[in-house]
């Protein structure tokens, strides 16, 4: 049985259980009205269509709620998106890559010489104009590899229109985020966090959400703009963008190692996961900053994995983890090694 | 109150589960559909029954594909429960399915309804198909509220934000819907209705 939260308004809640309790039902078996049970291989064939990618229109879930205005609004941000998706299809014949992808597991994409690999529940739309790949990516995380002569154009964060699928309660800050880059390896994070701010809005005080990434620059170089800055990033970077805001780089130090640490069940709700060494508990460097989202998995990439089975790196410096707003550890390792 | 029914798939998946479909484990998403599978089931055999029988088993893959791709976007700590925005989802195709389909014709509903067990007395067994029969004539409106309150029990609140209705239109919708099964029921089989 699902939790039955009191009604928020006592005034609401005495009527409303006066109409079940006057209900004209009352005394007649509703029960005696059997159903199917649902047929053996439901999983079996649900599972199986889930090892296929999907256009995203077709996997979109449905908001919990939205006014009728922003439903107006969302449709009109449809039809625009139509009229793009037909004009990337069209204005260039014979150069067609353009697509729109959710993923339900791990996803490898290859754009022309442009590689992608999608962490389960990223969600990419992209089309190619020319030499540039123009794509944003909404959601999740994904690892991006532009090779030299290629140019990515990405754009991070919901649209106006994809913002009006936030559930009721939730109301987002925008602000333009993005990533230009002709030459380089990257894994771009992103996600909606909710902050303390409370908005006011006509019927009831709702928690804000804004768009947050965050960028590791594994090799070559990018320019990441928020908030209107845009800033070079080069090879160790890892930069924080928070729509509205300038981005913050929080590090041009990530040792050069083949470690892929691996982070699951943090804590949740905490906000931006850190990695860092600590040689000195009062100091602690932070090599790697991630974005935990409702049960991650959170992975940090602290360099290039040169071979299928890498080998580990030297067990030193020590890395632990925390979550932020708290500097409590809660996993530790050395470099190289799995924290689980 | 509410006449005792029978409500599957409303406990709570586990939070390691959750977890760990939302990062997209295989076995924790058949966890998932099949502790939830017999209450979608149930809802939308009775949105579309008399409208659109053969889509149920289709409707059902889609919701929970839907359900699973979306899934590392739900938030646990949200305003919604999982099972609640999984009825959700069941609720809207159903809805999506209902607009494009006419009733059936009546001499070929009643079969279509209802689910017998061995074990199911005669009166038990037509108060089941006069109840799916009543619902049947209800409009649409009226009978994905009265479905998802009498043999789902969601609020009030909650057919009202998934419904994107006010309160007071569900409250009313649910008086009205009451009315009228209990007026079919008399009439199909008065000596069952107190």
């Amino acid at each position: 049985m699902s939790h039955r939260a009191p009604s928020e308004d006592p005034s609401l809640e005495e009527p409303m259980l006066d109409d079940d309790a006057r209900s004209p039902l009352v005394g007649i078996d509703l029960s005696a009205w059997q159903v199917p049970p649902p047929p053996a291989e439901l999983a079996d064939a649900v599972l199986a269509r889930l090892r296929e990618p999907v256009p995203v229109a077709a996997a979109e879930a449905p908001p919990m709620a939205t006014s009728k205005r922003w439903r107006w609004l969302g449709l009109g941000a449809a039809a625009a998106g139509v009229a793009l998706a037909v004009w990337g299809y069209t204005a260039r014949p014979g150069d067609r890559a353009a697509g729109e992808l959710v993923t339900g597991a791990a996803q490898h994409l290859e754009l022309g010489a442009v590689r992608v690999d999608s962490d389960p529940g990223a969600e990419l739309r992209w089309r190619r104009a020319g030499q540039v790949w123009s794509a944003r990516q909404t959601r999740g995380a994904v690892t991006w590899s532009v090779p030299r002569g290629e140019t990515l154009q990405l754009e991070l964060g919901p649209t106006r229109g994809q913002e009006q699928g936030m559930t009721s309660g939730q109301r987002t800050t925008s602000g333009a985020m993005g990533l230009w880059t002709n030459d380089a390896r990257l894994r771009v994070e992103v996600s909606m966090n909710r902050t303390d701010a409370r908005v006011l809005t006509a019927s009831a005080a709702t928690s804000a959400a804004v768009a947050l990434a965050t960028v590791i620059l594994y090799q070559g170089h990018v320019k990441a703009t928020s908030g209107g800055v845009t800033v070079n990033l080069s090879a160790g970077d890892v930069a924080r963008l928070v729509a509205g805001q300038p981005p913050a780089v929080m590090s041009r130090s990530v040792p050069a190692t083949n470690a892929v640490v691996r982070i699951e069940d943090c804590d949740p709700g905490q906000g931006p996961l850190e990695l860092y060494r600590s040689p000195n508990p009062g100091q602690p460097e932070v090599v790697a900053v991630g974005v935990y989202q409702a049960g991650g998995p959170l992975r940090f990439e602290l360099g290039e994995e040169s071979e299928p089975n890498p080998p580990r790196a030297k067990p030193s410096p020590p890395i632990a983890a925390t979550c932020a707003g708290s500097r409590q550890t809660h996993h530790a390792a050395r470099a190289g090694a799995d924290l689980l | 109150m509410m006449a005792a029914v029978a409500v599957t798939g409303r406990e709570p998946l586990d939070e390691l589960t959750l977890r760990r479909a939302q990062r997209g484990d295989e076995r924790a998403w058949r966890a998932l559909v099949e502790r939830h599978q017999a209450a979608i089931s149930a809802l939308l055999w009775r949105l579309l029954v008399g409208r659109a029988r053969h889509r149920v088993e289709d409707l059902m893959q889609e919701t929970f594909v839907r359900v699973l791709r979306a899934l590392p976007t739900f938030d646990p700590k949200g305003p919604a429960s999982l099972s609640t925005w999984i009825l959700t989802i069941a609720t809207r195709l159903a809805l999506s399915e209902l607009r494009r389909r006419d009733p059936l014709p009546e001499s070929e509903a009643p079969e279509l309804a209802c689910h017998d067990t061995p074990a199911t007395t005669i009166d038990r067994r037509r108060l089941g198909e006069a109840l799916a029969r009543a619902v049947m004539q209800l409009p649409d409106g009226q009978r994905v509220v009265l479905v998802l309150r009498e043999y789902h029990e969601l609020e009030y609140s909650e057919i009202a934000e998934l419904l994107e209705l006010e309160l007071g239109t569900v409250r009313s919708r649910l008086a009205r819907a009451r009315e009228a099964v209990r007026a079919q029921l008399a009439a199909i089989a008065p000596e069952l209705v107190p």
